[in-house]
């Protein structure tokens, strides 16, 4: 069977607007996504026995999303689609390994979209590996995929509109939010947002989330975070305070809220296992999550043929995603001969106007949003920092005090970062506690080495794979 | 070291919008839980107030679901006798064991 | 360039056979500078499969892998850091007939050398692992309990530490430029940040000692090989023995913190990159399944790679330079060095101070190689 021209990994909206672009420009395209279905976690889609009775509760994501699915459905014949679908590896000549449903196969790459999206950060303090304390990503997928509020009185703790969506699907569903706290300023978004009305459907979604938290007589404490989470053997109660312009605790403002679960939303961090083992550029940008591939106009990254698309290329949000999907779609499309190169200025045009406004929007947003350094000082040294090893700060910091101070070697010697998330929920924290401890500029501290599997993958796949091998020794 | 929500007759399942398809109970320590088709393990569980997942090698501490999207491993537990399972990326099966994972488990090895 | 220093012996490089060399020669009172173009530990002895084995080696290192693994029974007290050495064993399983006799004659010349290895029966076999797959035709194993395994990712530290406390000075992240000689001898070593000079330098550099040794127009012969590894997610412990077999290509070596260590057979690689291959992912799911197919649904957590030097016979080099004066070279342990650490470290140490070493070293001469590579 030929390769196909073009592999996208990732069906949520970056990926399915460039699948889309690419498909009806004629190109042959394959698609690998790790869920049962298309739309990522945004336009993410009911499992089979649920049946959907009235979207409401979707909010308006749900007919922006129907609109992209239904773009999807048009072209799906004319796309390889394979979901349930995990990319694990890349190799030397363009090859890459996937597995679905428990087969381990092979395939070459020649046009490479990388669309893995982001999950949420990882934010270390005292308390938080008690069960109850979940991100906010974590209580949506309950909410709004499984339809099961994540525990009885919630506290949302984080920054930014996100969580206030979250907290909307929590009040629609019946459950009870003690209260939502925004670390930065919420008047200066809600401001921001009023500026680009004009274009920005979020405004509206906004002021109504508001409207219906405000009705609910929920709380939004501006200005405030979450310092502790309390209880025996789940979260009991929540220490809270209010944070100065650096998100740093103003200790008389200490107090307490009895809440049983706690929601963490302080933004998403890019997933770039693939980009960074393929061997794209990246660079260190904290407004945008963390490290990002450097990319081109045409979402190109530093290897050629290899782009980057959406969250997983810096968080922007969805209508991002769905215009940098749609101009890498194109310029693939147009590499691969399929349109003129006028063409694809054409169809490139509109999202480009897109996602000049998107951009301005965007970076304003991050001025408000990105991570103060108070973000980073709430652990002490007995809060745990990697949950898979169990490693303290202080167990971080004392090896960092032994001279330490280069993540690779730091992993080595204390095993943080070897557990089964790989890294995901402990690097970002230490990167930052290593440019703390040594007053290093975060992003001049090299990143933990990328190698494959991006995600764990059993032994019975791998035995699957193709190829046949002689056996040979020689250690 | 089982949690239990204090009351297991309480259900936090949310009924507006959706239809939800055929009812079947698993297995978790022992005891029947209510569970529907299309949902995760975690779902499940969560909505009996079943929060702990497993216990930690080291401290010996409780763990729950965290980040639902199977990166974190905060959600595991032994299933059908399999350890490290991830419940947000399982979904419920008739007659699933499901156990409360203390430290690291014993694989089982097959005859 | 930054000025000059002086010690009594330079050593390039510090992994296992760097770090062992600086700290003996300490013991010994020497002063030593050692220079990491990374940190201690970074190359092959920090990536290793771990294995401190003296069953199935070539005579000409069997004397001094056993003399090795008496000094590896007390490192953990002398260095004072917990290197989860374990005598657990070592096991290579037989079923290739046609490799039969070569596995018997090596077993029966290793006890007539005076190491604990013993031949065992199928049934023994099956007993001692039970895991093994119930329908594996197997012939029975070699079997030696006093081989056993450590945490490759401490030793050097712990090397380097003890070594410091006794005045090493130990330079990481300091690449070597180039070695000078003057006058048939090795006079200095230069790096970007100084000359370093002394009467004896020690070249213990793993992959990047020949490109070192061609420089002052010396060569022996070696080929550069990738060695893969892949680590499971934790499980109880289920074997303590390092495993080989004839019927698969990889080895076993479950570590203490309990993932299972899968070792991929060395290849070749041209351009010293370590990174993972496709090769490695298939190769050890097959392995896997052949032995233990109770590891099905176990997954891999992490792979990396490391650079290993393969000389002709798979013998290492412990060895004075020929045709240059003050050069010592360690190099070509053909993947199988750690164990060795500690043994070439001591007899590197009392050649330099001492005039000779304790042990006779001919048979890891450097200029064998005269004969067949010249």
């Amino acid at each position: 069977m030929k390769d196909p021209e073009l592999i996208i990994i990732g069906a949520g909206p970056a990926g399915i607007a460039a699948a889309v672009e690419a498909a009806r420009a004629g190109a042959t395209v394959k698609i690998l996504d790790e869920n049962a279905k298309p739309g990522g976690r945004i336009y993410s889609q009911l499992n089979d026995g649920f049946k959907l009775v009235h979207p409401g509760y979707l909010g308006p994501d749900y007919q922006k999303g129907k609109a992209l699915l239904s773009e999807f459905a048009a072209v799906r014949k004319k796309i390889d689609y394979r979901h349930d679908t995990l990319v694990f590896g890349t190799f030397e000549n363009r090859i890459m390994a996937f597995h679905q449903a428990g087969k381990g196969q092979r395939v070459a790459f020649n046009k490479l979209i990388v669309a893995t999206g982001a999950y949420d950060r990882p934010v270390p303090f005292p308390g938080w590996t008690l069960p109850g304390v979940l991100t906010a990503g974590g209580a949506q997928s309950l909410v709004k995929m499984q339809r099961v509020l994540p525990g009885k009185n919630l506290l949302f703790a984080g920054t930014g509109p996100l969580q206030l969506v979250v907290a909307n699907q929590v009040l629609d569903g019946g459950g009870t939010v003690a209260a939502i706290l925004e670390a930065g300023e919420i008047d200066n978004w809600l401001k921001l947002l009023k500026g680009f009305s004009r274009n920005w459907g979020l405004l509206t979604d906004g002021l109504q989330y508001m409207r219906a938290i405000r009705k609910a007589g929920v709380p939004l404490l501006r200005r405030h975070m979450i310092l502790e989470a309390r209880g025996d053997r789940q979260v009991e109660e929540a220490v809270i305070a209010e944070v100065d312009k650096d998100w740093r605790a103003i200790e008389k403002t200490r107090r307490i809220l009895k809440v049983d679960t706690i929601c963490l939303g302080y933004g998403l961090v890019p997933s770039v296992e693939l980009t960074r083992l393929v061997g794209c550029q990246h660079r260190y940008s904290p407004g945008l999550g963390g490290w990002i591939p450097a990319r081109n106009e045409d979402m190109e990254t530093s290897v050629p043929g290899v782009f980057a698309v959406g969250d997983g290329a810096g968080v922007a949000g969805s209508a991002m995603a769905m215009s940098e999907g749609r101009i890498a779609g194109i310029s693939i499309a147009q590499s691969l001969g399929y349109i003129s190169s006028e063409e694809a200025r054409k169809r490139k045009r509109p999202y480009l106007n897109e996602m000049k406004k998107l951009g301005r929007l965007r970076d304003a947003l991050d001025r408000i949003s990105y991570p103060r350094p108070g973000l980073f000082e709430l652990a002490n040294d007995d809060t745990i920092i990697c949950r898979c090893e169990e490693l303290t700060l202080g167990d971080i910091k004392s090896a960092i005090g032994k001279g330490t101070t280069e993540m690779n070697e730091l992993k080595r010697m204390t095993r943080m970062g070897m557990g089964p998330c790989q890294g995901r929920m402990c690097a970002p924290a230490v990167q930052e506690i290593i440019a703390g401890q040594t007053q290093t500029p975060a992003a001049e501290i090299a990143y933990l080495n990328q190698r494959p599997p991006t995600k764990l993958v059993p032994i019975d796949v791998l035995d699957s794979l193709p190829g046949e091998f002689e056996i040979r020794h020689g250690w | 070291m089982e949690y239990r929500g204090d009351d297991m007759t309480q259900d936090l399942r949310i009924w507006k919008d959706v239809q939800r398809g055929q009812a079947f109970d698993i297995e978790v320590d022992g005891r029947p839980v209510a569970a529907y088709e299309g949902e995760t393990v975690a779902a499940a569980i969560t909505a009996a107030g079943i929060r702990t997942t497993h216990q930690t090698v080291k401290r010996e501490e409780p763990r729950g679901f965290c980040c639902g999207i199977g990166l974190c491993y905060g959600c595991t537990m032994v299933i059908d006798g399999v350890p490290n399972r991830r419940t947000c990326q399982t979904l419920v099966k008739p007659g699933m064991r499901v156990q409360t994972q203390k430290g690291l488990a014993k694989w089982e090895v097959p005859e | 360039m930054v000025g000059v220093r002086e010690a009594a012996v330079v050593v390039i490089g510090g992994g296992i056979m760097g770090c062992a060399t600086a700290y003996e020669l300490a013991k010994k009172g020497q002063s030593v500078i050692l220079l990491e173009k990374g940190f201690v530990g970074a190359e092959a002895s920090g990536r290793n499969g771990g294995g401190v084995r003296q069953q199935k080696r070539d005579p000409a290192e069997l004397p001094l892998a056993m003399a090795s693994v008496k000094i590896w029974q007390g490192l953990r007290d002398e260095l004072d850091w917990e290197l989860e050495y374990r005598q657990g064993g070592n096991i290579h399983i037989l079923g290739n007939p046609d490799r039969y006799d070569f596995f018997i004659d090596q077993l029966q010349s290793s006890q007539k050398a005076g190491l604990n290895v013993r031949l065992l029966s199928p049934e023994e076999t099956r007993k001692l692992l039970p895991i093994l797959r119930k329908d594996l035709d197997l012939l029975g194993a070699t079997y030696c309990p006093s081989d056993g395994n450590a945490n490759p990712l401490f030793v050097c530290k712990a090397y380097a530490k003890a070594a410091q406390k006794l005045g090493v000075e130990i330079r990481e992240n300091e690449p070597l430029q180039r070695l000078v000689v003057k006058s048939g001898r090795v006079i200095a070593a230069e790096t970007a940040q100084a000359e370093y000079r002394a009467p004896d330098f020690v070249v213990a550099a793993g992959a990047w000692s020949r490109p070192i040794c061609h420089q002052i127009g010396l060569d022996f012969p070696v080929v550069v090989k990738r060695s893969q590894l892949m680590v499971t997610e934790p499980l109880p412990p289920v074997f303590s023995e390092f495993v080989s077999a004839d019927q698969c290509s990889c080895y076993f070596r479950q570590a203490l913190s309990g993932g299972i260590h899968i070792g991929i057979p060395s290849a070749p690689i041209e351009d010293f990159n370590k990174t993972t291959s496709y090769d490695a992912f298939k190769i050890a799911g097959q392995s896997c399944m052949t032995l233990f197919p109770f590891l099905e649904k176990v997954n891999i957590v992490h792979c990396w790679a490391g650079l290993t030097n393969w000389t002709p016979d798979a013998v290492c080099i412990i060895d004075k330079a020929p045709d240059v004066e003050g050069c010592y070279l360690t190099a070509g342990h053909s993947g199988h060095g750690f164990c060795m650490g500690p043994i070439t470290g001591r007899l590197l140490a009392e050649w330099i101070v001492d005039g000779k070493p304790s042990m006779d070293l001919s048979a890891v001469r450097w200029t064998r190689f005269n004969d067949i590579y010249l």
